[in-house]
């Protein structure tokens, strides 16, 4: 059984199909591409699959339970965890920092127990916390960076710092949203290289929305191409280069 | 750092002098002042730390009144002894925030700060107009006085104020060990970035929107608790005690002391305290006073009184050509 599916998912604008009749489907463990000409609907469909936005009819089916309609953070909880292209890192917070607020809902640290906890029990949790936030930033090599403002990071940095935030979370599937923008060959090479080893390590799935053509064809296992809401094509990597109509989609037809 | 192991020094110093302070400061003019301050405090520790998770909160008198209302009306038509009140004169506000947060804590920033000056009249003239509840322009008076038993002696709370002084000052002590609490905490820097990155907060599995709701709730609950303790030690509350003007005091000192540190809204309101008893007998010189302080502020003390020191030791080494450190981040990946 697939892992995340999308029946029929469609969203308009007022009038304006921004997404049509949409079907994705993705497996445990997978790594899917999806991909697009600018204003494909690849942002919306997105924000359709994480809660930011809700459908105008169809379905989002997760987990073989109908999550349409979800607030992101229950989304979150269940396990679907996404990125951000612009608000990758909590930018006023030290690295550190933003891994203990990432972590703070797993903790089950609540409000009354900040209060009421006398501090040597809030010491232990916290040396705990501590412990799982430095050993997610040890994941992508951050550790060193731990008492520095995330939001004055390298870009490359604050894009992998997005990853492990999300990582916090315990997801199943994790959302990216053009990870490896405005990156160089060799940043995208570390990136890449974490987001395989988490799916190889947790068996976790991840749908990606990507521009780079040499990204996608080289990491993902199923690559969908959406163009004006639409599926157009998919198939594997190999399948969709020699795809005729994703040929058109991009270059235009003679 | 070399002094953290000290640094509970400083606070406990003042807080013992406070307390010690009514034994050689015998003026009730001063003792009424110091009372005044530390509800004002306890007051704009709420305010401060609402104004973290992105809203600015100018009604914060009226759930001061609404506590000062409860605990009168419990008192004097319940006959409840103002012990009992104190608590429920927290919780009713509280609540009655949690019920206006849902509409409110919707609105994004400038609109919720609308939305509260909206609040302030209306509950104003709710006060008013409820006569049955809440007796109208007269309001209640006298408000019985609470009675305590120290070691078998009588605490003289009819004829003296030390005694609130005591109270008020111990209710400020323990909003403020609450506040730094919080601050020093985990949630204090999920609440920071509640007003900032809600989109990626909401992403690691936090329910944003309760985080706001137990934000303002808890700040009225404080500011209940201080109006609860304001209804006997004025011996009156009616509709007049409370306005907008009031809040708009509060959010002014919280900004004055810098929104950075809740510190900041202790000594903004400290600061406050002090510009009211300069203007006191200028009252139509004081909006004009206050929005010169506001513009004044905005322009050149945006970090506050607090953010101070450190604005001006990077002004001296602008000036002296020190640059600060700069550590040149290689990129490694």
């Amino acid at each position: 059984m697939a892992l995340l599916e999308t029946n029929k998912l469609t969203k308009r604008f007022s009038g304006l199909a921004a997404v049509t009749d949409l079907d994705i489907s993705v497996n445990k463990g997978q790594i899917l591409g999806l991909i697009g000409p600018n204003g494909a609907g690849k942002t919306t469909t997105f924000n359709l699959l994480s809660g930011v936005l809700i459908p105008t009819s169809g379905k989002v089916i997760y987990k073989g339970k109908d999550v349409t309609g979800y607030k992101p953070y229950v989304l979150a909880r269940m396990g679907m965890v996404r990125t951000f292209q612009l608000a990758t890192v909590f930018q006023d917070l030290s690295v550190l920092d933003n891994m203990r607020v990432a972590l703070h809902y797993r903790s089950k640290i609540g409000f009354l127990q900040t209060l009421f906890e006398p501090p040597a029990v809030t010491r232990k949790h916290e040396t705990k916390v501590l412990d799982h936030a430095r050993k997610l930033l040890a994941m992508a090599g951050l550790d060193r960076f731990s008492d520095q403002k995330a939001g004055s990071l390298p870009g490359g940095y604050q894009k992998l710092m997005s990853i492990i935030i999300a990582m916090a979370v315990e997801p199943e599937l994790l959302l990216l949203d053009e990870p490896v923008r405005g990156l160089d060959a060799e940043e995208i090479a570390v990136l890449i290289h974490l987001v395989k080893s988490i799916r190889d390590e947790r068996g976790t799935s991840v749908i990606m929305v990507e521009h780079n053509m040499k990204v996608v064809m080289d990491h993902c296992e199923y690559v969908v191409v959406i163009n004006f809401g639409k599926k157009i094509a998919e198939g594997t990597p190999a399948q969709i280069a020699g795809d005729k109509r994703v040929i058109e989609a991009y270059l235009g037809s003679e | 750092m070399k002094f953290s192991k000290w640094q509970w020094i400083i606070p406990l110093v003042i807080v013992v002098f406070l307390f010690a302070l009514p034994t050689f400061m015998h003026s009730t003019r001063y003792i009424s002042l110091f009372n005044q301050l530390y509800l004002n405090i306890v007051l704009a520790m709420g305010v401060y730390s609402v104004w973290t998770v992105g809203y600015i909160n100018a009604a914060q008198p009226v759930f001061y009144g609404l506590g000062a209302y409860t605990a009168a009306i419990l008192m004097i038509k319940a006959g409840w002894s103002f012990w009992l009140a104190l608590p429920i004169a927290g919780i009713v506000p509280a609540v009655i925030a949690l019920l206006f947060g849902f509409v409110g804590l919707k609105l994004k920033g400038a609109y919720f700060l609308f939305l509260t000056i909206a609040l302030c009249d209306l509950i104003i003239w709710i006060f008013i107009s409820w006569k049955g509840l809440f007796n109208g322009q007269i309001g209640f008076y006298p408000i019985p006085q609470p009675v305590l038993h120290i070691f078998g002696y009588k605490v003289n709370f009819e004829s003296s104020l030390t005694p609130y002084y005591f109270l008020t000052l111990i209710l400020a002590i323990i909003t403020c060990l609450v506040y730094f609490k919080i601050n020093g905490s985990r949630l204090g820097r999920v609440w920071d970035s509640v007003g900032k990155n809600e989109d990626l907060l909401a992403n690691t599995g936090i329910s944003v929107f309760t985080q706001k709701q137990i934000s303002l709730s808890l700040s009225c609950f404080f500011a209940g608790l201080a109006g609860a303790i304001y209804a006997p030690y004025m011996k009156v509350v009616s509709p007049s005690g409370f306005s907008l003007w009031q809040g708009i005091w509060i959010v002014l000192g919280v900004l004055v002391g810098g929104i950075f540190s809740p510190i900041g809204a202790i000594i903004g309101t400290v600061f406050m305290s002090i510009l009211y008893l300069l203007l006191q007998h200028y009252s139509q010189a004081q909006p004009l006073i206050l929005g010169l302080i506001l513009v004044l502020v905005l322009l050149f003390m945006p970090t506050g009184l607090v953010g101070l020191p450190v604005r001006i030791r990077n002004k001296i080494k602008d000036i002296t050509g020190n640059k600060a450190v700069q550590t040149d981040e290689k990129k490694v990946i």
